[in-house]
């Protein structure tokens, strides 16, 4: 830009004298210079006097009237000053904001942790439309309802009961495991005596003190709860191979302590490490409350279920018709020892044993309990890895070679309701492979008495602890980093056999009907 | 609360100490009328609507010819301006502040409409010669009696407006706030919200473009 338009850029400002003084002395000697650019100067001011003779636009005389009019019908009026307290303590405003976003997200994350119970990856999927299709059964369940259904549903109950008064409403999704009656016999079983109602009991008695009572008292944060009964002809050996399981995973039993400062730090040091304590409920029910992680949580079921297998196995020849199992993955233990029973018996098992190979997961369990073997398990098994799975197999493949009778599976024992709904599609992979596997298990040779006593000694050894910890102590302390689930082991003596009920008839009938075609090797 | 603003507006609840002038005169402070709005005197509002009505009125209606669109904007401006009251930190003049707000609105409003042509009042245009005249003579009636004012005739006075809408909106609006509202470039830069050097250079453009729409008028005097 030449100086000359530069200039001229600068006339209007000139004639607005909005220029500095430098600005409009140099613009003033280049007008004394330039004619044209004074004439330009000229123009530019009749331009500006064109406008600013423009008339003034007013508004009507009503104007303002209208105007706060509309302000009163749009809620404007008086809407200034709650403002003016906002502006007085701006932190207020923020920290109420904070506090939302706190408790949504705290929200948030309960949410998502009761309603995604943990598990290994993968497991995640099967387990909701397992819990699915309990609660849908159960809602939906107009069959007359037995002993164990009531043990069962007593299982969740009580843990509604319990949590639900943390978490205002008891809920049946904090239960990501039912508890899982199998096989029992009559009479019922003794319910478990644990949450509000143990409450109520230790305050009547002054004597019981258990976990629940503890926490409910405490008001201690509440793990996720998973539920575990085993029906046992034998209680306290039921209780040591639990104790060896338990012991096996590195869940220590808690120790007896006091309320001196000493024993406080004590329970404070064995709270860092996950433990178990063990209650007696009654002569006929023992209850093992433990504190476990989520691997060792798995690792624990999976072993108890082989606990549950093995006393299952042991008491296979007094199964009484007509008792159902609600729990699919007690039922398909049992119809996996059925199976195994039915080859060493040299009786073909029922044509439909879809239930008895329906846990995928667990075939080498299946197996053991089948061979009665140990130290040939092929895969990590064999080489030792899962040693946790030792004694049950022994004790269950003991109780195969003690000579039990093979008898077909009944419709109700492939895992009661279970069995025709969620597991119908896990059931068909393993339906397929059943005679392979029957073959191969037929083939192995059973375990020696030696390895059963080894066994029992090892469970013998792990320490019991009957007494919880002293009164008002809380029990839960959680690692840091680590995430504690309550598992809750119910130990149920079985009463004597129990005579085959009416209903037992019918649904024998039914599995006349529905018996396959085909049968297994 | 429309009888308060009535009151309010007819001098009959003034507060003490404040004196009302004529209309369009009147001598409040603005930060003092402002701080009363915020603690929730809408008569103090009242007051300061009264105070720029027809400055800001007349600044949308230059911008936009609608004498209908006109109010309606400017009576949004001064909701919005109420609505946001606390938002204004008096960093600038109250007036500044809602001549920013006038201005957004009416820029808003042209491009939502489209390109808006001035609807000519002269014989030329699609508009018959009774509608010009009876609307130019009812601006007659509202011109406020001033030295330019009376130096000007109505039809120079259409003439001049229809120039003035021809230019683009960023052109318009600096030359109305300087040469209609007499705003200085510093106060025009912060309605615009642009620098003083664009505010000059705009300025010089548009009365550039307004002398060669307007060479006889100009010439002329």
């Amino acid at each position: 830009m030449s100086e000359n338009e530069k200039i001229r850029e600068q006339l209007s400002a000139y004639l607005d004298e909005e220029l500095s003084p430098s600005e409009r002395k140099r613009v003033q000697e280049a007008l004394d210079e330039s004619p044209e650019l004074l004439a330009e100067l000229d123009e530019l001011r009749s331009t500006r006097k064109l406008l600013r003779a423009l008339p003034l636009e007013c508004a009507d005389d009503d104007f303002a009237l209208r105007v706060m009019a509309a302000a009163e019908r749009g809620h404007l009026v008086g809407a200034t000053a709650p403002h003016e307290q906002h502006h007085a303590f701006p932190w207020v405003r923020h920290l109420a904001t904070a506090a939302v976003l706190l408790i949504a997200v705290g929200v948030g994350v309960i949410v998502t942790v009761e309603l995604w119970p943990p598990g290994p990856p993968g497991d995640g999927v099967a387990r909701k439309q397992k819990d699915d299709a309990d609660i849908e059964l159960a809602r939906d369940d107009t069959r007359t309802e037995k002993p164990e259904e009531k043990l069962g549903k007593a299982s969740v109950e009580h843990s509604d009961v319990e949590y639900g008064e943390k978490a205002g409403k008891g809920s049946t999704r904090r239960i990501s495991r039912r508890g899982q009656p199998e096989l029992p016999a009559s009479p019922a079983p003794v319910k478990p005596v644990i949450g509000k109602e143990a409450l109520d009991r230790s305050l009547k008695d002054g004597k019981r003190d258990d976990v629940f009572t503890k926490k409910v008292k405490a008001g201690s944060s509440v793990p996720d709860a998973y539920n575990e009964v085993i029906y046992t002809d034998r209680l306290d050996a039921a209780r040591s191979d639990v104790a060896a399981v338990l012991a096996r995973n590195g869940i220590e039993p808690i120790t007896r302590v006091g309320s001196q400062p000493a024993d406080r730090k004590k329970l404070a040091r064995q709270s860092r490490a996950n433990f178990y304590q063990t209650n007696r409920a009654s002569p006929r029910q023992i209850e093992i409350v433990a504190f476990v992680t989520d691997e060792q949580l798995i690792k624990v079921q999976k072993e108890l279920n082989a606990v549950r297998t093995q006393q299952v196995v042991s008491q296979s020849a007094i199964v009484p018709r007509g008792d159902t199992g609600r729990s699919s993955s007690g039922a398909r233990v049992a119809g996996g020892a059925m199976a195994a029973k039915s080859k060493v018996g040299g009786v073909p098992a029922a044509k439909d044993q879809s239930a008895a190979y329906s846990l995928k997961d667990e075939p080498k369990a299946e197996q053991v309990i089948a061979a009665g073997r140990v130290n040939k398990l092929p895969g990590k098994l064999a080489e030792g890895e899962d040693k946790n799975l030792v004694a049950p197999q022994a004790n269950s493949a003991k109780s195969e070679i003690s000579g039990l009778a093979a008898e077909p599976l009944r419709p109700h024992e492939r895992g009661g309701q279970m069995g025709s709904m969620s597991q119908t599609l896990s059931d068909t992979e393993s339906t397929r492979k059943a005679p392979e596997r029957a073959r191969e298990t037929a083939s192995r040779p059973a375990a020696t008495s030696q390895t059963a006593r080894q066994v029992e000694g090892i469970a013998a050894a792990a320490p019991l602890q009957s007494k919880p910890v002293a009164q008002g102590q809380r029990l839960l302390r959680e690692r840091v980093g680590a995430k504690l689930n309550t598992l809750v082991i119910t130990l149920n003596l079985r009463a004597a056999e129990k005579p085959a009920a009416k209903t037992a008839v019918t649904l024998d009938a039914d599995r006349a009907e529905n018996a396959p075609t085909t049968q297994p090797e | 609360m429309t009888e308060q603003a009535s009151n309010i507006l007819a001098g009959k609840d003034e507060p003490a100490g404040v004196e009302a002038g004529p209309k369009g005169t009147i001598s409040f402070e603005d930060t003092s009328l402002v701080e009363r709005v915020r603690k929730g005197d809408m008569q103090a509002y009242g007051l300061l609507v009264a105070k720029y009505q027809d400055r800001v009125f007349n600044l949308i209606c230059r911008m936009c010819s609608r004498r209908a669109d006109a109010e309606e904007l400017a009576q949004e401006t001064f909701l919005r301006a109420l609505e946001r009251i606390r938002q204004f930190r008096g960093q600038s003049g109250f007036y500044t502040w809602l001549f920013r707000i006038a201005a957004n609105l009416t820029i808003s409003h042209r491009r939502r409409a489209g390109r808006v042509k001035f609807q000519s009042m002269t014989a030329s245009d699609q508009y018959d010669g009774t509608q010009a005249e009876a609307l130019t003579a009812k601006m007659a009636e509202r011109r406020r009696p001033g030295p330019q004012a009376e130096a000007i005739s109505a039809e120079n006075a259409i003439r001049v407006n229809a120039a003035l809408q021809e230019l683009d909106d960023e052109y318009r609006l600096v030359v109305i706030l300087r040469d209609v509202e007499d705003m200085e470039y510093t106060k025009i830069a912060q309605v615009l919200n642009v620098p003083a050097g664009t505010v000059k250079s705009r300025l010089h453009r548009a009365r550039c473009i307004l002398r060669e729409k307007l060479t006889d008028l100009v010439s002329e005097r």
